[in-house]
C-alpha cells in the first residue's frame, strides 16, 4: 500500500490527474491511495502520505513543504508536461520511484 | 527574447517565489480562503434574492406571484446575509488571528480569539439610530430642545439617538476589512512573538499541565488587549483636540488607507498592471492568482462587498462606489482560467494543424469550461514558450481594458455578487452582475477578441511546425524543449 498526496492551490486542477493515476494504478494492480488537497490543508494531509507531490504551479511551496512534512518523507514537484497533459501513468511512476527511494 | 526570459527567471521568479511563501502573506491568503464558505454562502443568499425578489420585481420580469410565493426564502436570505456578508470583517479578524498564530506555531484558537477581542476593543460601543418623523407632522422647538438636552440630536423631521452597548455593522462588514487585516496582523504577530519569547506565567511543576497551559497566554494576551485599549484612548484624546480626526481606529483606517487605496485600485492602470503581473507569473509556471491573492482579494473583495451593501440598501446598481471588483477579473478577464484559456483552446480547435496541440485542445477544454487553466499552461505548454509569451500576456491585458471601459462608461453594471470561481464563462459574469444581460455581451465580445488574437499565433505555430518538419525536426519534440 502506497499513499500518494498531490498538492495544488485549491485541489481542483489536480483532481483530474488523481483520477488518471488511480486508473493507472488499478490497471497495474497496484494498491495505492491517491488524493489531492489545496496547499492550506497540506500540513494535516501529509501525515497519511508516503510521498508528497506538488503541482508545478505551486512549486514555490517546495521548501515550505519540505520543512512541514515528517522527517525523511519525499517531497517533489510533478513534471510539468506530465501534469499538463494529465499523464497519470507517468506521474504514478515518478511517485512510486520516490516512495522506493525512501526505503 | 531569450535574454529577457533568462533575466526574469533569475531575478523575478525568485522574488515571486519568496512572496508566494512569505509567512505573513501566506497567513493573509489562507485567511481569505478559510472564510470562503461563509462569504460564499452569503453570496448564495444574495443570489437567491437577486432571482426571487429583484428579478421578479415590477421593473424586471414583473412576476409578483413568484416573489410572493418565495417570500419565506427571501426572509431567510436576509438573515443568512446578516450573519455572513454583513459580518465579513468580524469573520476575517478571527481568521487572520488564527492563521498568523499558525505560521508562528502558537496556539491557533488563542490567536483567533485575541485578534477578535482586540478588534472589538477598538470598535465603537455606541450605535446611532435615526427616527424619521412621519410625514405631515413636525417637531416643535421645545421638543427639539428637550431631545438635544438629553444628549440626542434632532431637527423638525428627524431624531438621532445614540445607544450604548451596540456594535454597528458598518464596522463589521467589508468596510472594516482593512482594519481587521491591519490590526489583526499587528495584534497577532505581537501576541505570537511574546508567546514564542516565553513571556508567560511560569507555574510550579506541581500544577497540572492543562492548568498552566491556560495561564500561558495570559500575559501576552493582556498586553495586546490593553495595548488595543490604549490605542483607543489615545485616539479619543486626539479626536478631542482635533475633531477632524476620527476617534475610531476603523474610521481612521477607512479615511486614510482604505478609501485612497480602493479609489486607486479602480483606475485602469492598476487593473491592467495586476493582470499583467499575474500572467507574467503564470508564464514562469507559478500560480500568479494565488501569489498575488493578498493584493487581489485584499483590495477588490472589499470593493465587491461594499457594492453588495449598496445593493441591499438601495436595490440599484446606480450608486455603487466601485466599478471594478474581485469578480470582474473572473467574469471578464480570465474566462476559462488564467490567460482567458478557453480562447486559446477554441483557437486551437479551429485553426491548429498540430496533432499535439489538438490533443491538448480536446483534453483541456472540459476543464477550461470550469475555469481550470493548468492543462493549457503546463500541457501546451505556455510556460517559458517564447512563441506564446506575447499573446499570453497581451490577451488578458486587452480584455481588462475592454472590460474596464464597459464598466467605466456604465454599459455593464459593477460586479457585486461573489460567485464561485468554477462557474463557467459567460454565466459567471451574468450571475456576478445580478443577471445583467450586458455582462453576457461583454463576456462574448471579450471571448471573441481573445480567440482572434490567439488564432494569429496558433497559425504561426502551424507554420513553424511545418518548417521544422521540413527541416527534419520532430514537431512533437518542440514543446518538450520549450518546457525543459
Amino acid at each position: 500500500m502506497v499513499n500518494i498526496l498531490l498538492v495544488c492551490s485549491a485541489g481542483m486542477s489536480t483532481s483530474a490527474l488523481v483520477k488518471k493515476m488511480q486508473d493507472s494504478a488499478a490497471e497495474r494492480g497496484i494498491d495505492a491511495k491517491i488524493w489531492a488537497v489545496g496547499g492550506v490543508h497540506a500540513e494535516n494531509a501529509q501525515r497519511d502520505a508516503d510521498v508528497v507531490m506538488l503541482g508545478p504551479q505551486v512549486s514555490y511551496l517546495l521548501d515550505q513543504m519540505k520543512g512541514m512534512v515528517d522527517e525523511g518523507k519525499p517531497v517533489a514537484v510533478i513534471d510539468m508536461l506530465s501534469y499538463g497533459r494529465i499523464n497519470g501513468a507517468k506521474v504514478l511512476d515518478d511517485a512510486l520511484a520516490l516512495a522506493d527511494r525512501k526505503v | 527574447m531569450e535574454k529577457l526570459t533568462k533575466w526574469l527567471e533569475e531575478h523575478f521568479v525568485p522574488v515571486a517565489a519568496k512572496i508566494g511563501s512569505q509567512k505573513h502573506l501566506v497567513a493573509v491568503r489562507d485567511s481569505f480562503i478559510a472564510i470562503l464558505p461563509v462569504t460564499m454562502t452569503g453570496s448564495v443568499a444574495v443570489l437567491f434574492n437577486a432571482i426571487f425578489r429583484d428579478l421578479m420585481a415590477e421593473n424586471a420580469l414583473n412576476l409578483p406571484a413568484v416573489a410572493d410565493a418565495m417570500k419565506w426564502l427571501i426572509t431567510i436570505d436576509g438573515d443568512v446575509w446578516w450573519g455572513t456578508v454583513a459580518m465579513f470583517a468580524l469573520m476575517f479578524t478571527f481568521s487572520i488571528g488564527y492563521h498568523v498564530a499558525r505560521v508562528y506555531n502558537v496556539n491557533e484558537i488563542a490567536g483567533g480569539l485575541i485578534s477578535t477581542a482586540a478588534y472589538i476593543v477598538i470598535t465603537p460601543q455606541t450605535a446611532n439610530a435615526t427616527l424619521d418623523i412621519a410625514e405631515g407632522t413636525t417637531l416643535n422647538q421645545s421638543a427639539i430642545d428637550a431631545i438635544t438636552a438629553s444628549g440626542g440630536t434632532a431637527d423638525a423631521t428627524s431624531i438621532t439617538l445614540g445607544a450604548w452597548g451596540n456594535l454597528n455593522n458598518h464596522y463589521l462588514d467589508a468596510n472594516g476589512l482593512f482594519t481587521a487585516l491591519i490590526f489583526g496582523l499587528i495584534v497577532t504577530v505581537a501576541f505570537s512573538k511574546m508567546m514564542n519569547a516565553n513571556l508567560t506565567i511560569k507555574l510550579p511543576e506541581s500544577v497540572p499541565p492543562a492548568v498552566s497551559g491556560a495561564f500561558a497566554a495570559i500575559i501576552p494576551g493582556a498586553i495586546v488587549l490593553f495595548g488595543a485599549g490604549l490605542v483607543n484612548y489615545v485616539l479619543a484624546m486626539i479626536h478631542d483636540a482635533n475633531p477632524e480626526i476620527p476617534s475610531a481606529f476603523a474610521d481612521l483606517v477607512t479615511k486614510y488607507i482604505q478609501q485612497p487605496f480602493l479609489g486607486a485600485s479602480q483606475g485602469l492602470g492598476w487593473v491592467v498592471l495586476i493582470t499583467f503581473m499575474i500572467h507574467l507569473l503564470w508564464f514562469f509556471g507559478l500560480h500568479g492568482t494565488n501569489i498575488l491573492s493578498a493584493v487581489l482579494d485584499g483590495t477588490y473583495l472589499p470593493a465587491l462587498f461594499e457594492n453588495n451593501a449598496v445593493w441591499e440598501a438601495t436595490k440599484s446598481t446606480a450608486d455603487m462606489p466601485y466599478i471594478w471588483t474581485r469578480g470582474s477579473f473572473d467574469a471578464f478577464v480570465w474566462q476559462g482560467g488564467a490567460g482567458c484559456a478557453i480562447t486559446i483552446l477554441i483557437a486551437i480547435l479551429i485553426f491548429s494543424k498540430r496533432e499535439d496541440y489538438r490533443t491538448i485542445g480536446k483534453l483541456a477544454t472540459p476543464m477550461s469550461a470550469f475555469n481550470i487553466c493548468e492543462p493549457v499552461v503546463f500541457g501546451l505548454p505556455i510556460v517559458l514558450n517564447p512563441l506564446f509569451l506575447i499573446p499570453w500576456i497581451l490577451v488578458p491585458c486587452v480584455l481588462a481594458v475592454t472590460g474596464w471601459f464597459a464598466a467605466f462608461i456604465g454599459f455593464v453594471p459593477p460586479v457585486y455578487i461573489q460567485v464561485p470561481w468554477i462557474i463557467p464563462p459567460i454565466i459567471n459574469g451574468f450571475m456576478a452582475t445580478g443577471f445583467a444581460w450586458q455582462a453576457i455581451v461583454i463576456s462574448v465580445i471579450n471571448l471573441a477578441i481573445g480567440i482572434a488574437i490567439w488564432s494569429v499565433f496558433i497559425i504561426i505555430a502551424n507554420r513553424m511546425a511545418a518548417k521544422e518538419f521540413a527541416e527534419g525536426v520532430d514537431a512533437e519534440q518542440v514543446p518538450e524543449q520549450a518546457g525543459a
